[in-house]
């Protein structure tokens, strides 16, 4: 081996072992309660970026409000010494509203889908306090199927997967992730891999 | 009777603790329950805006006249 090729071997060793102060926020391994030492995840998936789209924008917008009342009562504000109370106000006022965005954004980011080589896991996050996590084995599969609606989804290519099991009143839904048809695919891999192998 | 600034600054208090405490119970739900590092990332923005804000309005609150 080449001197060069060792230093770059040590070098990439370095890069590696080394820990940055923000490396938690780039470098992670999906992990998740329970699972099992053995078990691959297949697919990890969460609702499309769009859904948040609506109440990111509505809030933003929300909070340029303050601008209005600024561009009426100018005059008023300034007359009786208000400027300084109205500032506050309109800081409150902002917190109010990231803190509704960053509530959108906790909640879309705990309601995932993961799909193993054993399993299919639905972690619904409805509330602050409310969570349920179901579950179900690949060979319960019965049949999958895809459906997208509208000319958003059917555009940036998200949708609905909703899998049947072999008990006729239990069903799983997968709502608004990207890509359902490719995922669909890869559940139906599993499955049948999954069976063989039984 | 307490004076108007003492009323604001025990109401702008009050809300503060309501936030942190809501910011918290986010910021537990992203830690405990979060999967990957989607939730850390926006538990991390959560924290630098929440404080930026946060900064912003004791600083306002101490300059209102």
């Amino acid at each position: 081996m080449k001197t060069e090729e060792i230093k770059e071997i040590i070098n990439e060793e370095v890069r590696t072992q080394t820990r940055g102060w923000f490396d938690f926020l780039i470098k992670s391994e999906i992990d998740f309660e329970g699972r099992k030492q053995s078990e691959q995840i297949i697919v990890f998936t969460r609702r499309h970026w769009l859904v948040l789209f609506s109440p990111i924008v509505s809030g933003l917008m929300a909070s340029f409000l303050p601008f209005i009342i600024i561009v009426i009562g100018a005059q008023l504000l300034v007359k009786y010494n208000l400027s300084g109370l109205f500032t506050l106000l309109w800081i409150i006022y902002l917190m109010m509203i990231w803190f509704f965005i960053f509530y959108k954004l906790t909640m879309h980011s705990l309601d995932t889908w993961i799909v193993t080589d054993e399993r299919i896991i639905d972690i619904s996050q409805i509330g602050l306090f409310s969570r349920k996590v179901s579950e179900l084995h690949l060979t319960s599969i019965e049949d999958i199927s895809v459906h997208t609606k509208g000319v958003l989804q059917s555009y940036l290519d998200f949708g609905n997967v909703e899998i049947q099991t072999a008990a006729n009143a239990q069903r799983f839904l997968f709502e608004e992730i990207p890509k359902p048809i490719i995922i669909k695919d890869k559940i139906m891999h599993a499955a049948s891999l999954h069976n063989h192998q039984r | 009777m307490p004076t108007t600034p003492q009323m604001i600054i025990t109401a702008s208090t009050l809300f503060l603790i309501g936030y942190w405490t809501g910011i918290f119970l986010l910021l537990y739900h992203l830690i405990r329950f979060g999967i990957g590092t989607h939730p850390r990332r926006i538990a991390f923005f959560m924290i630098i805006i929440s404080l930026l804000l946060t900064i912003l309005s004791v600083m306002l609150l101490f300059t209102i006249k």
